[in-house]
């Protein structure tokens, strides 16, 4: 069954342009991790790399994405992965200014030893500094930190070697944890 | 950062990360001489890398747990049960609202559909619908959003389904069109009908505000939510607050009352303070808090045309567009009004929605309100209170006379008889000018004349023989109806002393008429008998007239309702529960069957009805005696639904059974619900009965019982001494005196007074031997009191054997499932765990929780008890890991209903503490041990054993490495 296509005509070719891609995509995805994260539960760690690469699969087979590049999908798609945490974690952030307080219990002072949560809009925050001044290394982060991919996959989808992959994501962690320890 | 100094630190990190984090700043320097701020941020990202990096390895959706409750991961185009989601409406604290459609082509229909968000305690929260839905789902009022549906999503998130109201919030909706003051008047008195509807179905609103209560395109106003809150109420995610928030409600500060926002009992004068916040907003444009933040504190206190005139005077008025001419028309009448519906003490508002209305309602037709001059108003209505009861006797009495009148006619053959009847009606008329001459101004003397007073002048003269020249079935029949009214007063002495002198007169009887006449007055003897718990005279006297009536009437005559009802009641109080059921269960039947032969409108329907309650009444003793609470529950909802039907809200019948709803919220552990009820149910006794009567002075020891199950030792014994006093007065001594002195018994030993603990059940002891016999529950019950005043002293083995007597009692009376067996297991097992006898106490414990879980809804207080018993067990028998779970279960069920600095709470905090403390677990153990000594030092001082172990824990705790 072919659906109405938001944008008009599938183009036939992988666009050039995130924005034009960017709704559909953002849909796709935000329903897809709203999805899983349902089946599973919370407690259950999901592999984003599973969304996005099922949300590349459903947007083909619905034919709304008429595009086999897959690692410019790939790109493309840990870039939305980014914006749909930061706007989530930022809805977050509006609730509990404007909610009710959070109560502190005894059941926190007894998990203290469990890692705290990451402040993904921190993480955001840091990544648009080293954006800045080293752009290939920015969307390394996306695609290992936001998209999950693998050590391989992030390889092949910047064409570059396996090592220099370890090799840049050992110094952005530590650029991104730096600023997480200062903020903490 | 410039790119080119990130690119040396690139060079050099992967090296860098090699190393030890020791040889790291010799080798920097050595590769970095002459940049040694360079060589500093390598070794700090390095560090940065080695502590935080990896944790980023997780990837950020595990970095962000609580992703499941984002409301940015679309849910729209979503199914909820039959139900598809189609767009958000709202969001709020507790979780959005969408407007959704049933999914089912032949059902189109339009709803609000409320999910409630992940977190909040949704088993409990489920629970409450299911227990509540019939009541919300029967909420039917033009003005209120009806409740449709409700559920559980996939999650097990709770959802609630209502009727979608398309409109806009009141103040939007009253700005909007600029509604005069009128206007917004009438739209409130609007809302006020509909609050009062809800309160007489017993639901309270608990979050009256704009945005609950909408106006839709036809002007309506429909409130939405109703019940909701309740719902919703103390279900943090953990189920355990700090002491500062003990009472976590869902509410809307903004518009909370003060009793809310310090976590005080809420009754239906929450509402009326929701009310006057909502009327004060539709006036002055803005809510009390609005205004206060505006003007300043205080504000909200003044006279809300002050506060317009303030914000005009500073240009703030537009904004929100009070009506015009508000200052001027607010002085004076809304102005009080308004401070009367917002006072701070509940019970300084009006005490309904109604009586808000009331007074909105003269404002408005400009005549005088009655928050105006309160002190005339409660004079004005107390005398006409008494009118209304002296008018109402003499009415009574007029019926009965013209009665008998007529029947005597009817029966008359002859001259003869005719002229007996005659001079039998001018007897009675005698009687009755008698009784109006003594309400007579002149006669009287302009005092006020009571109706006591008028019901004592005629007994008098009923009493003396000779005094009235009346045919002695007229003097019986008199004599009868007034004792009536005298039991109905608590005045069982003189009631018995009239009815006594009536069997004289009238009993055996001749005739079927005269039987029956005199079968009616054995009833009426066996009530007030019933009332002194006289059990074995009562039962007699209601067989007795039983067999007569069913002789002539037949054995399915509603007539023998109340007669059997009441023998099942005797049943019930003298342990014979399976004859209890018996007689019940035949009068619930024949009472079903009359009601469906009454048509709606017939008279009789109301009397059949009222039987039909107090049957649902009885059962519902019953079954909560055998502790099945839900179906206690359901007995006292449906007596309450049927009393108010039969003879409206203000009958003492019906609110005697809406006590007990409050026993029965009571002994499902709901102690905050069940304390606002019995408040409300005291002041509606105090307005009916007066001020002594043995319903309020029941009431008032049940209010005391709450209170001491809440920790709340000091009102608790104040309202016991209160009820004791007024049955002094009265001059009953009978089960529930028992029961009264009992419970103050049980205070004054946990505040310490052990020796006036000791005498009191002594002699509650002797009472409850007497009246209900050695082996009955009553009697245990003391026991069980008396075996924790041996082991507070410390003398164990009488403990022992007492705690053993009441549990073999207990079990005798109810069987082994039973939760008070469960309760005398629990006091057992303390006793031995105390004499060190650990396996014992461990087997003790272990029953008493699996009899608490089974008898108990979850998170009773009696679950707690064992809990933390089998945990401290546990604990010194070395098994930590298993305590844990039961303390932390224990502790979570104390924080909910014991105030903050409770003695059983540090306790509990202690053995919690030091359990963590043997896991390991020191973090968690420092703030428990620390609070647990503080509370306990300051309940009981520095030398007390419990302080000292408090103590030695925190010290192990600090010695600990």
């Amino acid at each position: 069954m072919m659906g109405e296509h938001p944008l008009g005509e599938p183009p036939s070719s992988p666009p050039a342009d995130l924005d034009r891609w960017f709704p559909l995509v953002y849909e796709e995805l935000r329903g897809l991790a709203g999805h899983l994260l349902r089946d599973k539960g919370a407690a259950v760690t999901i592999e984003p790399t599973s969304l996005v690469h099922e949300a590349y699969l459903r947007l083909l087979g619905q034919r709304r994405l008429d595009w086999h590049d897959r690692l410019h999908f790939l790109r493309i798609a840990a870039r939305i992965m980014r914006r749909v945490l930061v706007d989530h974690c930022r809805g977050r952030l509006a609730q509990k200014r404007g909610g009710a307080q959070v109560v502190l219990d005894l059941e926190e002072v007894a998990a203290a030893t469990v890692p705290r949560p990451i402040d993904i809009l921190v993480v955001d925050r840091s990544l648009s500094a080293l954006e800045a001044f080293d752009p290939q290394q920015a969307q390394l982060v996306e695609l290992r930190f936001f998209s999950g991919l693998t050590i391989e996959e992030t390889a092949e989808a910047l064409g570059i070697s396996k090592a220099t992959v370890k090799r840049e994501w050992a110094l952005a962690k530590a650029w991104l944890a730096r600023d997480l320890a200062r903020s903490a | 950062m410039d790119a080119t100094r990130w690119r040396r630190i690139k060079r050099l990190f992967s090296g860098v990360l090699e190393l030890p984090p020791d040889r790291r700043a010799p080798w920097l320097a050595e590769a970095l001489p002459d940049s040694p701020t360079l060589a500093e941020e390598i070794r700090d990202l390095a560090a940065a890398h080695d502590g935080e990096g990896e944790i980023l390895e997780a990837g950020a959706l595990a970095a962000a747990p609580d992703l499941a409750a984002s409301p940015a991961l679309s849910i729209l185009g979503r199914r909820i049960g039959p139900y598809r989601l189609l767009s958000e409406l709202g969001r709020g604290g507790m979780g959005a609202v969408y407007l959704a459609v049933r999914d089912d082509p032949a059902f189109v229909q339009r709803v609000a559909l409320k999910l409630i968000q992940r977190g909040l305690d949704s088993e409990e929260i489920v629970r409450r619908f299911v227990h509540e839905r019939q009541i919300l789902a029967g909420l039917s009022h033009p003005y209120i959003a009806r409740l449709l549906d409700g559920g559980t999503d996939e999650d097990g998130r709770p959802y609630f389904v209502m009727e979608h109201v398309e409109g806009v919030r009141i103040t939007d909706h009253a700005a909007a069109n600029r509604l005069g003051l009128e206007a917004r008047l009438r739209l409130l008195l609007k809302v006020c009908a509909a609050v009062q509807y809800a309160h007489q179905n017993l639901v309270v609103h608990r979050d009256l505000k704009p945005g609950n209560l909408l106006v839709d395109r036809d002007g309506t106003p429909k409130l939405l939510d109703f019940g909701i809150a309740k719902l919703l109420e103390v279900s943090d995610p953990a189920g355990l607050t700090l002491p500062t928030a003990p009472h976590q409600q869902p509410m809307t500060p903004e518009y909370a009352s003060p009793e809310q926002l310090e976590g005080r009992p809420i009754t239906t004068a929450t509402d009326v303070y929701g009310l006057g916040a909502l009327l004060y907003e539709l006036l002055v444009g803005m809510s009390p808090r609005g205004v206060e933040r505006r003007l300043g504190p205080g504000w909200a206190d003044r006279p809300a045309s002050q506060a317009v005139r303030a914000l005009i005077a500073r240009g703030e008025a537009e904004e929100r567009r009070p009506p015009d001419g508000g200052p001027r028309r607010l002085a004076g009448d809304l102005d009080t009004i308004l401070s009367k519906a917002l006072e701070a003490e509940p019970a300084r508002r009006y005490p309904t929605a109604a009586a808000l209305a009331d007074d909105l309602e003269r404002a408005l037709d400009r005549r005088p309100v009655a928050a105006r001059r309160p002190s005339f108003f409660y004079r004005a209505s107390r005398t006409i209170a008494r009118h209304k009861l002296a008018t109402a006797l003499v009415l009574a009495l007029v019926v009965l006379a013209v009665g008998a009148v007529f029947s005597a006619l009817e029966i008359a053959r002859g001259r003869d008889r005719a002229e007996a009847q005659r001079n039998r009606a001018t007897a009675l008329a005698g009687f009755l000018a008698d009784l109006f001459r003594s309400i007579d101004p002149e006669e009287s003397r302009g005092r006020q004349v009571t109706a006591r007073q008028i019901l004592d002048h005629g007994a008098s003269s009923l009493v003396v023989e000779g005094n009235l020249p009346l045919p002695a079935e007229t003097r019986a029949g008199l004599l009868s109806e007034v004792g009536k009214v005298y039991a109905s007063f608590g005045a069982n002495r003189d009631a018995h002393r009239l009815l006594d002198r009536a069997r004289s007169l009238r009993c055996p009887g001749e005739g079927n008429e005269g039987e029956l006449a005199c079968a009616e007055i054995l009833t009426r003897l066996a009530n007030v008998a019933l009332d002194e718990s006289s059990y074995a005279e009562s039962r007699q006297l209601y067989l007795r007239a039983l067999v007569i009536k069913r002789r002539i009437l037949g054995a399915k005559n509603p007539a023998t309702i109340d007669d059997l009802n009441r023998l099942g009641r005797v049943a019930t109080e003298t342990g014979e529960l399976d004859r209890a059921g018996d007689y019940l269960r035949e009068a619930g039947t024949i009472a079903r069957a009359s009601l469906k032969a009454e048509t709606a409108t017939s008279p009789e329907r109301r009397i059949a009805e009222g039987r039909l309650a107090e049957n649902h009444f009885h059962l519902g003793n019953l079954v909560a005696i055998l502790g099945r609470t839900a179906e206690a529950d359901r007995h006292a909802r449906d007596a309450v639904r049927l009393y108010r039907s039969a003879f409206g809200d203000d009958y003492p019948e019906t609110v005697l059974a809406r006590g007990d709803l409050a026993v029965s919220l009571y002994s499902q552990g709901e102690y905050q619900e069940a304390e606002a009820l019995f408040r409300q149910i005291l002041a509606s006794h105090r307005r009916l009965l007066g001020p002594d009567h043995p319903d309020i002075a029941l009431t008032l020891a049940n209010l005391g019982g709450v209170e001491e199950a809440e920790g709340k030792l000091g009102p608790a014994e104040a309202h016991l001494r209160e009820s004791l006093a007024m049955r002094e007065r009265l001059g009953n001594s009978d089960v529930d005196r028992a029961k009264a002195i009992n419970s103050l018994a049980a205070i004054l030993r946990q505040k310490g007074d052990l020796a006036e603990s000791e005498r009191l059940y002594t002699r509650a002891l002797s009472e409850f031997r007497r009246l209900s016999g050695a082996g009955h529950s009553d009697v245990a019950n003391v026991i069980d009191g008396l075996a924790r005043i041996h082991l507070d002293r410390g003398d164990l083995a009488e403990a022992e054997r007492m705690a053993r007597q009441s549990l073999e009692v207990f079990e005798r009376a109810f069987g082994a499932e039973h939760s008070r067996v469960g309760s005398s297991w629990s006091l057992l097992a303390e006793t031995l765990e105390r004499e060190g006898r650990l396996a014992e106490a461990e087997e003790g414990y272990r029953r008493a929780l699996s009899i608490a879980r089974k008898t108990s809804p979850k998170g009773h207080p009696r679950i707690a008890r064992s809990a933390i018993g089998l945990g401290d067990v546990l604990l010194r028998r070395g098994r930590a890991d298993q305590a844990e779970p039961l303390l932390v279960e224990g502790l979570r069920i104390l924080r909910r209903v014991r105030p903050v600095g409770d003695e059983r709470i540090a306790s509990a905090e202690g053995l919690l503490g030091d359990c963590y403390f043997r896991l390991g677990r020191a973090p968690a153990a420092r703030p428990l041990l620390a609070a647990s000594y503080r509370v306990l030092r300051a309940l009981h001082g520095p030398d007390h054993p419990a302080v000292r172990e408090a103590e030695a824990r925190l010290r192990r705790l600090a010695a600990a490495p």
